[in-house]
This record gives C-alpha cells, structure tokens and sequence, in this order.
C-alpha cells in the first residue's frame, strides 16, 4: 500500500484537478435538448466532469496500489476507451 | 444510460431546480453549482475510491470473504450479526430513498424494467451456462451496474451515486475489467447449450426480454 504522505498528495491533486475542470467545464456552452427521457439541457460541462473523473480516478486507483498505469497499459486502454465509447449510445 | 445517470447527478446552473427535492432554490449561481459539484460529487468519489481499505478491517475482512466463497453465514456469532443490521439497515434505508425518488420524479417505471430485466438477463445466463462457465460477479460490475439506477440529483442521491462511481473506479483500476464468465474444463459440457458464449447467448436471450417487455408494454 502506498505511503499516508503520497496518499495525502494525491487525494489533495485529485481534487484540485477536478475543482479546476469543473471550473473550466462552466465556461462550456449547453445545448438545449428536449426528449422523453431527458428533457433539459444537454451539459457538455458534466460530460468533461464526468470523464475528467473517469480518468483521474483510474490513474488515482493505480496509483494507491502502486500498480502500473492502467490506461498506460495498451489492454487496459483498449478496455476503459471501449467502455467509454460503448456507454455513448445513451445519447443516440 | 451509464453517461446519463451522472449528467441527471451532476449539477449546472441550467438544470430544472423542480426535480432537487430538498434545494429547489439553491444552487444558483455558477459558483454554488461548482461547490456543489465538489462536495456532493467529487468528495464523496474519493471516498468511494478508498473502498479497498475496507479489507484492512479484520471484522469485515472475515465476515465478508467469508461469505463470497465458501458461503458460510452460519459461522456468524450475535456480534456478526448486529455488525450486518447495522450496515443491512441504512443500505435498505437510502435504497427506500432511492424508490421513493424515482416515483417523485416518475421513472420509476423505466428504471423498475431496466433492473429487473437487467437481473433477470444476468441469472438466467449464468443458470443455463453454469456447467462450462463460472460466473463470478466483480465489485466494479456490481457498483457500476447501480450507479445506473441513481439518475437523480439531490445531496443525498449525488452523493452515494459519487461514491459508488469511486468503488466502480477502485475496482477498474486495481483488478481490470475481468470477465464475468470464467470458462471451466467439464468434459460433459461441450455440447448444446453449453457450447454458446456468455455474451452470444445473453445477446439473444436480452433480444427477447426486450421484445417480450415491448408487446407487454403495447
């Protein structure tokens, strides 16, 4: 297991990078969407969030146990990027 | 339906404040959006992303591996017990929440099919595959199958949704995305239906529960 110290550092980074996209993602603009299912606007600025946080927490994860970067590693790559790309149709 | 879940979660300023049940004032301004986003979003994923620290536990080490395999819940003692009330009763508590949040904002009916369906698609394909296939259920399918099921925003929802995004997250980055199905050697097994993949036969099978669900539904 990885040291409190390094533990403390990364959860203080990992939130700080998400708080600055999310600061960031605000300044994107929405689009307005109205279906059955989902009747708002359509928020790229959760969808950064959300994949930002994807992302981050990945790297965070293998970085608590100490592991090789997953999405450094070319099978674990293809298996989150297919995940992501897959889950997609919900807005089709 | 996974991408959706966390954008209904997720706060912006631009969201229809009717459907938060306990803040239909607040956030407002971008900056409350974003303070909420961080305490009721991003926190509580990092707390769910600690979710392998639970094993450091001893008491909760050995109640549950003890009961993934071999099952052994009448090794529990009185204390085991109360230790299993104790986590049994908020879970069923913020699941009763959970129901009553989806009824509040009438999608319960979606959501009811989607999971009953799900569960059923998922027995029904470990059950006819059980003789060449083990099927073993990964903490990161089960937090992100659920996470699915909290399409909704309030401190409450957002916040549990968050952390299980985090267990799902730990899960990923520390075991993969493991398969579900482990194909077993059984010489009596090669034939029929055993024969067919997991994700072949669940194809078809969720082809005519969907189907099924359509008629019942017209």
């Amino acid at each position: 297991m990885i040291k409190p110290y390094k533990l403390l550092f990364n959860a203080i980074l990992f939130l700080l990078i998400n708080t600055l996209v999310l600061y960031g993602a605000s300044f994107i603009p929405s689009i307005p969407i109205s279906w059955e299912f989902y009747d708002n606007h359509l928020e790229f600025s959760k969808l950064v969030f959300w994949i930002s946080l994807l992302f981050f927490g990945f790297m965070y994860g293998a970085a608590i146990h100490e592991r090789k970067n997953l999405l450094l590693s070319r099978r674990g790559s293809y298996k989150v990027i297919f995940l992501l790309i897959s889950q997609f149709d919900s807005f089709l | 339906m996974f991408f959706l879940s966390p954008i209904f979660a997720i706060h912006s300023t631009s969201d229809n404040i009717q459907d938060n049940l306990f803040f239909q004032n607040w956030p407002s301004t971008k900056a409350q959006s974003i303070c909420y986003n961080v305490f009721f979003y991003n926190l509580p994923c990092l707390i769910g992303l600690h979710f392998c620290y639970l094993d450091h536990v001893p008491l909760l080490n050995r109640m549950f591996y003890a009961i993934t395999f071999p099952p052994s819940l009448q090794k529990y003692g009185t204390f085991e017990y109360c230790v299993l009330l104790g986590i049994s009763i908020p879970v069923l508590g913020i699941v009763a929440f959970q129901v009553y949040c989806l009824i509040y904002l009438k999608k319960i009916l979606v959501y009811g099919v989607l999971l009953l369906s799900s569960i059923l698609l998922i027995s029904l394909t470990a059950y006819f595959l059980r003789k060449s296939y083990l099927f073993h259920l990964h903490h990161y399918f089960i937090f992100g199958f659920l996470l699915i099921f909290i399409p909704v925003q309030n401190v409450i929802s957002s916040s549990i949704q968050a952390m299980l995004a985090g267990m799902f997250i730990e899960g990923i980055s520390t075991w993969g995305m493991d398969p579900m199905f482990y194909r077993i050697r059984n010489p009596h097994a090669q034939n029929g239906l055993n024969s067919i993949s997991p994700l072949v036969f669940s194809f078809f099978l969720s082809s005519f529960i969907y189907l099924f669900i359509y008629f019942l539904i017209k």
